[in-house]
């Protein structure tokens, strides 16, 4: 039962990376019709913005370097969706705005050659390999107590997880340091096992390590780079909510969606509009980039959006596309599908059936477009004549 | 390179390669261009194909190979991939233009993870599966034999040659049957789909049974293509039909205009002999890099380039001539005559055409420095400005003949 | 929108063609420091000089290991220029880690500059087009790195100097044995990439019959960022130490997730693990416990070794990789084969072929090698573990 809820967890956290960039593919397609295959290189494009702001200006030496992990954080994502953002909108004016009048294959083809174009340019200014993202987050699990080293005993059997955090040493036992002294990352070494007894031997290493604190975990945590994803995709919808719904923009968009032409004939730029929203869904894959490539992952590389984008806009098709809310849905019970077949899969099925979990990602879509093309909470289209 | 041009068995390899993609271009037109659906998954027909072409030869292959085995597998792989075909034709038979294209980009992903996962299925053949991540070669367990080709003309230069006119043959072929198809009254049934659909149901075209007729009819080729292109190579692996395969013939298909079937044989030309000629280009550019200094400007050579080359022609394309090269005309004896006609007319016009062109492929080809580059391409601008001007000036004078 | 003229365009991509070949005519000055000689595939061949070819992954996803490998070509180069009378030219070719491109570069070099022998390339995918290749066209072939074992079945004219992944397998399975003690393991598999399948198959054989039990077989694919699901699992098992048999990006990414959540244990790898990304990617977690086969280490006390090793720091700013030796070796080798086909007559494709057969007691800096009827070689591997300052240190060494 516990590993299935860990499972779940991870899950969910998975799906909230797929939901944040749906959203982005669900809001374009919802204006302009149009499948943005660009999407997954602005979430790419988002990590690298994020990787190059704290580089910049939360590198060792830089200006804003004594600002805590968190804060410098919370400066990359906002500087990586704003730059993302900007990226979206050019992108819209140079390469969609022209072929607008000239249909849907036209359109499409453009969105690829852009798509591909991004990717390339990518791998030719960073290569085509993972670059490490600068730690600034240092993760823990929740919930969590304190326990004293000096109260456990050898023998003592344990309830929960005890574990504590030792900074990384090398071979010979040395801390190892970074550029500003501090240590370059930490491990967590579990004492004891959740219905195992403390062992002579962890408890005299732990003893003679400099540890930081030792707690005690019960089965099922929630870490805090899952929170910071969970978080950051609840304040996000509950921004976009507010916006489409209760402001005059919002309305606009609204109008826009529902009927180009009529909402351009009652006086909305609709040319704004359909850059608001390219820079609405820029803001929240770049945000995406930064969470789940930097923070997340730990790495960026130019190719990790085109996986991620794909089983994105699977989502967001299984949700409805056009519909927020869906993008939100799908993108949620897309990610519990994925780590549920991984973890599964090969008890369930046979020895290697893991290996499949991306064709059932498309499976899925084969089958969402067959039996209900406008998605789970999408709308009806009837075709005019 | 000279020497490469002039070689028999290099050009020949080239040769037959161009004439593999024009045969995928001309099948996937079909779809793309006369029916006016968007299949983005031709690559998993392709594969189709050559993985059942490869199997048949490796399961009944003798140490020389045989003529019937050949064939027989070319056939059974057009067979299979037509299969195929109507596998993913009939589901996506309701699916509109965006929807339809990623239902397509979705069966091809599944195919190359079952291909990639397909080392345990022993369908075939109970001693091997098909391979896996690695594929499997048609002369394993035969000592390097079982090539039919090799054994039949007995010189390795006939091996060249024999790929190269029965390529070129299946090309003439695969042509011959699209246009007679078209030209039928199933081709005319097929466009009028593409033109406008609702219309078309309504004259009573029935929609199911000629969408399904073009997806069957393209995979069919498209695993045609690849029956040789498995005979050719000899081997077979997943990592030879994946996405960027599908896309590369995409943009051969667009750039030579989707609907017309001599456009696409001339854009797999313009195509394959730019990626290969750029190759040999020893042209440096500085460009953009980043590493663990930081960014900085390195000398990259152009053809290191070749992808980003590759995105920014298929962007251009579709937004300064989404039709590709030849729209929907075909390269009859009218096309040629109204050329013909409006050089005539203005020769200016083509001159300065073949001089822009020159212009930029000297310096591509004699120049190692970018700056050469840049003013070349300032010049083509201007002497396109020029024609522009020219052009609209001669349209207001009146002038005779048939006019562009 | 202006008509493009097709005939013009056809008549004018010939004459760029042919104009580009002159073009190329000049000799391009790598950054890798290409020795005289070694112009690249616009050369001409020098009087005298023998060709051979080399197609190696210069860009695309496997780049670093091509350019190790020309890096160490390179190096041997200069040193044998002109010995025992055999001057080397080298045709390198880029396979942009493409299988198809592999076999157009192999049909070019073996019809066009006419090489002797092809060396190459990397990835085992890309050797085995360029086996069919050399079956047909009678070309001898040497891979310096490719170790799928299906490669030297079934072929007259490849032949390996390195170590295969059946070799590699029992290797780290003797080492899990004897060096890690490890009587439980875990194999993790990248189920997309032949060689980790086929290096976890032979790890597990040779791990079984040492007494050592497999207590869990996970997958992840090519690409995959999120091991969650892998490390749960890992962390409810009782097990000694992770073998993971793929490549550096996934592996790294597997031992931070798993060092985070407070799993411990060893993780042993193959030769896939070699690789700068690797460091980068896992950052100071490298230094905790993470241990591959390799085909040859910096610190190895022989005088060879230690002359290669100053050599090319002095010329190319960086430590030598694996593919470095390899390269660096695959030339000594090809050398070797020279001087006896041509002690024995004339040098021809098939008289090289089977000098290349008949190497014997060829001593090179990445150990001692015999040629065998199998078209392998027995060569030892050596077991290092990485340190936190991104060098290996030497573990053992295992001999076949």
């Amino acid at each position: 039962m516990n590993e299935f809820l860990i499972q779940l967890l991870h899950g969910l956290t998975l799906g909230a990376l797929f939901a944040q960039v749906a959203i982005g593919y669900t809001m374009v397609y919802g204006i302009i019709k149009l499948i943005n295959f660009a999407h997954s290189e602005f979430y790419m494009a988002g990590g690298f913005a994020g990787l190059l702001s704290l580089a910049y200006l939360c590198g060792p030496g830089k200006p804003l370097d004594t600002l805590p992990g968190s804060a410098q954080l919370l400066l990359g994502v906002l500087l990586a969706g704003l730059l993302v953002a900007a990226l979206a909108v050019l992108t819209e004016r140079l390469a969609y705005r022209p072929i607008r009048s000239s249909g849907r294959i036209a359109a499409l083809l453009t969105a690829v050659g852009v798509s591909l174009l991004l990717q390339n340019s990518f791998i030719a200014v960073f290569g085509n390999r993972e670059t490490a993202f600068p730690h600034v987050l240092e993760d823990a699990r929740y919930p969590r107590w304190r326990v004293a080293l000096d109260e456990l005993q050898p023998g003592q059997v344990s309830e929960y997880l005890i574990a504590y955090r030792t900074p990384i040493r090398d071979w010979k036992g040395n801390v190892l340091k970074d550029a500003n002294e501090k240590p370059l990352g930490y491990s967590h070494i579990n004492l004891v096992r959740a219905g195992q007894a403390v062992n002579a031997k962890n408890l005299e290493q732990a003893r003679s390590s400099s540890i930081e604190n030792l707690y005690a975990y019960p089965a099922v945590t929630v870490s805090k780079k899952q929170g910071v994803i969970f978080f950051s995709l609840l304040l996000s919808s509950l921004a976009l909510f507010v916006l489409v719904q209760h402001t005059r923009v919002g309305r606009a968009m609204r109008a826009v969606s529902h009927d180009f032409e009529t909402a351009s004939l009652m006086g909305i730029n609709t040319s704004a509009i359909v850059a608001l929203t390219f820079a609405v869904g820029g803001f929240l894959a770049g945000m995406g980039g930064v969470l789940a490539g930097g923070m997340f992952i730990g790495t960026v590389a130019p190719m990790m959006g085109f996986m991620l984008g794909l089983k994105a806009f699977v989502a967001a098709v299984l949700g409805g596309i056009g519909s927020i809310p869906g993008a939100l849905l799908g993108g949620l019970a897309l990610g519990l599908v994925e780590q549920m077949t991984q973890h599964y899969a090969d008890r369930m099925f046979f020895q290697g059936a893991s290996a499949y979990r991306d064709a059932i990602a498309f499976l899925i879509l084969i089958g969402i477009l067959l039996v209900r093309p406008t998605g789970l909470l999408g709308r009806f289209e009837g075709e005019k004549v | 390179m000279l020497e490469g041009l002039l070689n028999f068995p290099n050009m020949a390899n080239h040769l037959t390669l161009i004439g593999i993609y024009v045969i995928l271009a001309l099948s996937l037109n079909l779809i793309n261009g006369s029916l006016g659906a968007f299949s983005l998954g031709h690559n998993a027909f392709w594969g189709m194909g050559a993985y059942v072409a490869g199997m048949l030869i490796w399961t009944t292959g003798s140490p020389e190979g045989s003529f019937f085995g050949f064939v027989g597998s070319l056939a059974a792989a057009m067979l299979a991939a037509a299969f195929f075909g109507l596998l993913v034709g009939i589901p996506c038979l309701r699916l509109r233009g965006d929807y339809l294209a990623i239902a397509t980009l979705g069966f091809a992903e599944i195919f190359v993870i079952c291909a990639r996962n397909s080392e345990g299925w022993t369908v075939f053949n109970q001693e091997r599966g098909l391979g896996g991540a690695a594929g499997f070669s048609l002369g394993d367990g035969f000592q390097g034999g079982n090539d039919f080709a090799l054994s039949m003309t007995g010189s390795l230069n006939g091996r060249y040659l024999f790929y190269f006119a029965f390529t070129w043959t299946m090309v003439a072929l695969t042509f011959i049957t699209i246009r007679n198809v078209l030209r039928s009254a199933h081709g005319r049934a097929i466009e009028s789909i593409r033109e406008d659909e609702t219309a078309a149901e309504l004259l009573g075209v029935n929609l199911t049974h000629y969408k399904v007729l073009a997806f069957v009819i393209g995979a069919a080729f498209a695993g045609l293509a690849g029956a040789l292109f498995a005979n050719y190579r000899a081997t077979v692996s997943p990592s030879q039909f994946l996405l960027m395969e599908g896309i590369k013939i995409l943009l051969m298909a667009v750039l030579g205009g989707l609907g017309s079937m001599s456009g696409c044989v001339v854009a797999v030309f313009v195509l394959y002999v730019s990626e290969q000629a750029l190759t040999t280009l020893a042209m440096h550019v500085p460009f953009l890099s980043f590493s663990t200094q930081g960014f900085e400007l390195v000398d990259k050579p152009l053809k290191d380039l070749w992808q980003v080359i590759f995105s920014i022609i298929l962007v251009l394309l579709m937004l300064l001539k989404p039709q590709g090269l030849m729209g929907r005309r075909e390269l009859d004896r009218k096309y040629v005559h109204e050329i013909l006609v409006s050089w005539k007319q203005d020769p200016i016009l083509p001159s300065v055409t073949l001089l822009q062109w020159l212009l930029l492929l000297l310096t591509l080809a004699l120049s190692a420095s970018p700056l050469s580059l840049l003013a070349s391409i300032a010049v083509v601008v201007g002497l396109q400005v020029f024609k522009q001007k020219r052009r609209s000036f001669r349209v207001a004078a009146p002038a005779g003949g048939t006019q562009a | 929108m202006k008509r493009v003229h097709f005939l013009g365009i056809f008549f004018l991509f010939m004459v760029a063609l042919v104009l580009s070949a002159c073009g190329a005519g000049k000799t391009v000055n790598n950054k890798t420091g290409a020795a005289a000689g070694a112009g690249g595939s616009g050369g001409d061949l020098a009087e005298g000089a023998i060709p051979i070819g080399a197609v190696l992954e210069k860009s695309g996803a496997l780049e670093n290991w091509g350019k190790q490998s020309e890096c160490g070509m390179m190096l041997a180069l200069e040193e044998l220029n002109g010995k025992d009378g055999i001057t080397i030219q080298l045709f390198v070719e880029d396979n942009k880690s493409s299988p198809d491109q592999s076999a157009n570069a192999f049909i070019s070099l073996a019809n066009v500059k006419k090489v002797m022998c092809v060396l190459g390339a990397v990835a085992s995918s890309n050797s085995r087009q360029m086996k069919e290749q050399a079956n047909k066209l009678n070309v001898p072939q040497i891979t310096h790195a490719s170790t799928n074992v299906q490669l030297t079945k079934d072929t007259g004219w490849l032949y390996r100097i390195c170590w295969n992944d059946a070799f590699q397998g029992s290797v780290c399975a003797q080492f899990a044995i004897n060096g890690l003690k490890a009587k439980k393991a875990a194999i993790v598999t990248d189920a997309a990439q032949d060689y980790s399948r086929g290096l976890s198959r032979n790890f597990e054989e040779t791990y079984k019959s040492l007494g050592g039990t497999v207590v869990e077989e996970l997958n992840y694919q090519t690409g995959d960022k999120v091991f969650t699901s892998q490390v749960e699992k890992l962390k409810s098992l009782d097990l000694d130490c992770i073998f993971c048999s793929g490549y550096a990006a996934e592996a790294a990414l597997l031992l931070k997730t798993a060092r985070e959540s407070g799993l411990q244990k060893p993780m042993l790898g193959g030769d896939g693990l070699d690789d700068p990304q690797f460091f980068n990617i896992a950052g100071a977690h490298v230094g905790t416990g993470v241990f591959l086969c390799n085909h040859a280490h910096e610190e190895d006390p022989d005088l060879r070794v230690q002359t290669f090793v100053k050599k090319y720091k002095a010329q190319y700013k960086e430590a030598p990789g694996a593919m470095s030796f390899l390269g660096y070796d695959s030339i000594y080798a090809i050398h070797d084969s020279l001087k006896r086909a041509k002690a024995q007559g004339a040098i021809t494709r098939e008289s090289v072929r089977d000098a290349i057969a008949q190497i014997k007691d060829l001593s090179l800096v990445t150990g001692k090698i015999t040629m065998g009827p199998d078209h392998e070689v027995k060569k030892r591997a050596v077991v290092v573990e990485c340190q936190a300052d991104k060098t290996m240190k030497f573990c053992a060494e295992i001999k076949p």
